[in-house]
């Protein structure tokens, strides 16, 4: 130790206190920010969202207005030629009961989408909606390794006692890591669903069809996507909680990993296939039903339908918000009690 | 009044299918500010645990423990900006550089990274401040937990075992830093084992056994008090004297280049032993304990299977049976 001539260390001197809440928000977000692992998994997020476009690029292909056109007639023939080959069934069919013949209605132009008519296969605009949810899929997966491995880093190496030499109040000091992580994990899902928007609409614009295209459902198609985009983002505050809570509770992110594997690739599949009726309360199904724009229909055990006269399974609706609010009783009952166990703990 | 008061602390831990372990038993303890204050005691003896109860890192059982005159762990928070501590293994992360470690801590008490690097210098690290930590030597990573427990520029630093893992020098080095960090009115409280290191730098210390503190008081006290009895002796004639005074009674063993006379009450009564048979003595002089043999004495006696009495915080302790 080669020591200074001048000690920097004098009870005269000025001393600190506590740290503020302020203070280890800045200190928490400068170490969330400068994590090796932070910056390795966004960059390599980067790199497969560019792989992922250049894919788009590359199997789409710009359509012309003289295409369209030739598409559309094309279409508007085959929906023509449906219409009357129903007519002359209609009429040679034999009469069976009193009254006119009930031949079924003739096909619309929605049920026969433009690109089918297309010699080269352009980016749609309804896939904007697709790709946005496997955005929003991915960053909540990295928003769960991200969480978890943020507080499991901590416990590995201790590191969190040595705070709590800085900060005593052990609530606080989790309070400032979660305040940080969902906040930057909000950030960085809101961007990837940002920079996705502004891509989308390049490609479509180069690659893909005019959202005219989608005939009367145009005129809400960007809200519409946006709110998408939006359930998409905020998932990643519930896998974040996930990851934090498991791995605070394991003292160790790689269990956390192993604990959240093992539930979703065995236990809620051994739950569906038990008891198919428990859907509603498994976390994939409400992950879903909370993306899904207006939910989603699962099936459960077979019951009787007296209408159809035979058994069926049941169908069971799981609106937007059933799915928000089991998925966030999942995370705060997790997190809860990763906290509810940090402040009693005995930390060695 | 004590910088640091402990009154009646339990601590057991209790574990799944193991037998509850008693760490800390009725522990009394007071540290007066300012010097070194030495804390000793075996492996398990209950040092770390009563560090950290006073931390808050773990929950007493019963007691009331205090820091800088405020109720620990209630109001450990107001006290916690006045306390620098490094307790065991220094804590950081390996993949952050030994400045960026600091700089976080600097951080979240707006402490100017000026007094960061300030730090890093004094304890040597300045040269190494920009390499990852977990390329750090024991040695370094102990210096950089000292640099980070300074920083708050403590009233009380408390270090547990700062020499483990440093070579020599490196514990020379420290030595000197808790000398300078103790006379500049910093108050010191010192865990270690590292006994002849306790002896040179602290004023006072307390020994723990088995979780309490069964003795405590200056070194200089607890030193007189462990006071062996034995004296040394120097002939002309080595090996007749030792032939006189075996048969005087006295047990004589072999020092490098003199006899150790054990079990002796009175000098005088060596010197007489000798002089009527004719031998005269170059040397005699009383051999008087190191703090090690007294550890070494009393955790023994405080191993042994009886009520073991803890003297009264301060006070230094009767002395013990001559070994």
């Amino acid at each position: 130790m080669t020591a200074t001539t001048g000690s920097p260390v004098s009870v005269d001197g000025p001393h600190t206190s506590a740290p503020t809440f302020g203070g280890l928000l800045r200190a928490e977000t400068r170490r969330l920010l400068a994590r090796r692992f932070t910056r390795v998994t966004v960059a390599l997020a980067l790199v497969g969202y560019l792989i992922t476009v250049a894919l788009i690029w590359h199997n789409h292909h710009r359509v012309s207005a003289h295409d369209l056109a030739q598409a559309t007639v094309q279409r508007d023939q085959v929906i023509a030629e449906i219409t009357r080959s129903i007519e002359q069934d209609c009429q040679q069919a034999p009469s069976t009961e009193p009254g006119p013949v009930d031949c079924g209605t003739p096909p619309s132009a929605e049920e026969f989408p433009i690109e089918q008519f297309l010699r080269y296969r352009p980016l749609s605009p309804g896939q904007l909606d697709d790709y946005a949810l496997a955005v929003g899929v991915a960053t909540a997966m990295l928003a769960f390794l991200l969480a978890g491995t943020f507080i499991g880093a901590e416990w590995s190496t201790k590191n969190l006692v040595a705070w709590l030499f800085w900060e005593p109040r052990r609530l606080r000091v989790m309070a400032a890591k979660l305040v940080v992580l969902l906040g930057c994990v909000l950030a960085f899902a809101l961007l990837a669903q940002a920079v996705w928007l502004g891509t989308g609409k390049l490609l479509l614009h180069y690659r893909g069809l005019p959202v005219s295209t989608l005939g009367p459902k145009a005129a809400h198609f960007w809200t519409h996507l946006m709110q998408a985009q939006l359930r998409a983002a905020l998932l990643s505050l519930v896998t974040a909680l996930l990851g934090f809570g498991l791995a605070s509770l394991m003292r160790n992110s790689a269990a956390a990993l192993g604990v959240a594997f093992v539930y979703f690739a065995v236990v809620e599949n051994v739950v569906r296939g038990l008891n198919p009726n428990l859907q509603p309360y498994l976390i994939t199904t409400n992950i879903a039903a909370w993306v899904a724009e207006h939910g989603i229909t699962v099936y459960g055990k077979l019951a009787y339908d007296p209408q159809q006269g035979y058994f069926t399974p049941r169908p069971i609706h799981i609106s937007n918000l059933h799915g928000a609010v089991v998925m966030l009783l999942f995370a705060a009952v997790v997190t809860g009690a990763a906290l509810a166990v940090f402040r009693r703990r005995d930390l060695s | 009044m004590p910088i640091v008061e402990i009154r009646g602390a339990h601590k057991t831990y209790r574990r799944w299918r193991k037998p509850p372990e008693h760490a800390v038993r009725d522990l009394d303890l007071d540290v007066d500010a300012g010097g070194v204050f030495g804390f000793l005691g075996p492996n398990g003896s209950g040092k770390t645990t009563t560090i950290r109860l006073l931390l808050g890192l773990v929950r007493a059982d019963a007691g009331s423990m205090r820091l800088l005159g405020e109720p620990v762990p209630a109001r450990l928070p107001q006290v916690i900006g006045r306390i620098g501590a490094l307790v065991e293994t220094p804590l950081f992360f390996p993949n952050f550089t030994g400045r960026r470690n600091l700089a976080l801590l600097a951080d979240a008490s707006a402490i100017p990274s000026r007094r960061v690097e300030e730090l890093l210098d004094f304890v040597g690290l300045a040269g190494r401040a920009g390499d990852r930590v977990k390329g750090y030597s024991l040695g370094m990573k102990q210096r950089l937990g000292i640099a980070a427990a300074l920083l708050k520029n403590p009233e009380l630093l408390i270090l547990d075992e700062p020499g483990n893992g440093l070579d020599a020098a490196g514990i020379k080095e420290v030595r000197e830093l808790i000398v300078r960090l103790g006379a500049s009115g910093v108050t010191v409280l010192l865990s270690s084992h590292q006994l002849s290191e306790v002896q040179q730098v602290c004023d006072r210390v307390a020994i723990m056994s088995r979780g309490r503190v069964i003795r405590s008081g200056s070194v200089a006290a607890l030193l007189a008090a462990g006071t062996t009895g034995d004296v040394r002796v120097r002939l002309a004639d080595p090996p007749a004297g030792r032939a006189v005074l075996e048969r005087a009674g006295f047990t004589v063993s072999a020092l490098p280049d003199a006899w150790r006379v054990s079990g002796v009450s009175d000098p005088a009564a060596v010197t007489r032993a000798l002089s009527d048979a004719g031998h005269y003595l170059t040397e005699l002089s009383p051999i008087s304990a190191d703090l090690e043999s007294v550890f070494l004495q009393l955790t023994a006696d405080a191993d042994q299977p009886q009520d073991v009495r803890t003297p009264q915080a301060g006070q230094p302790a009767p002395a013990g049976p001559p070994r």
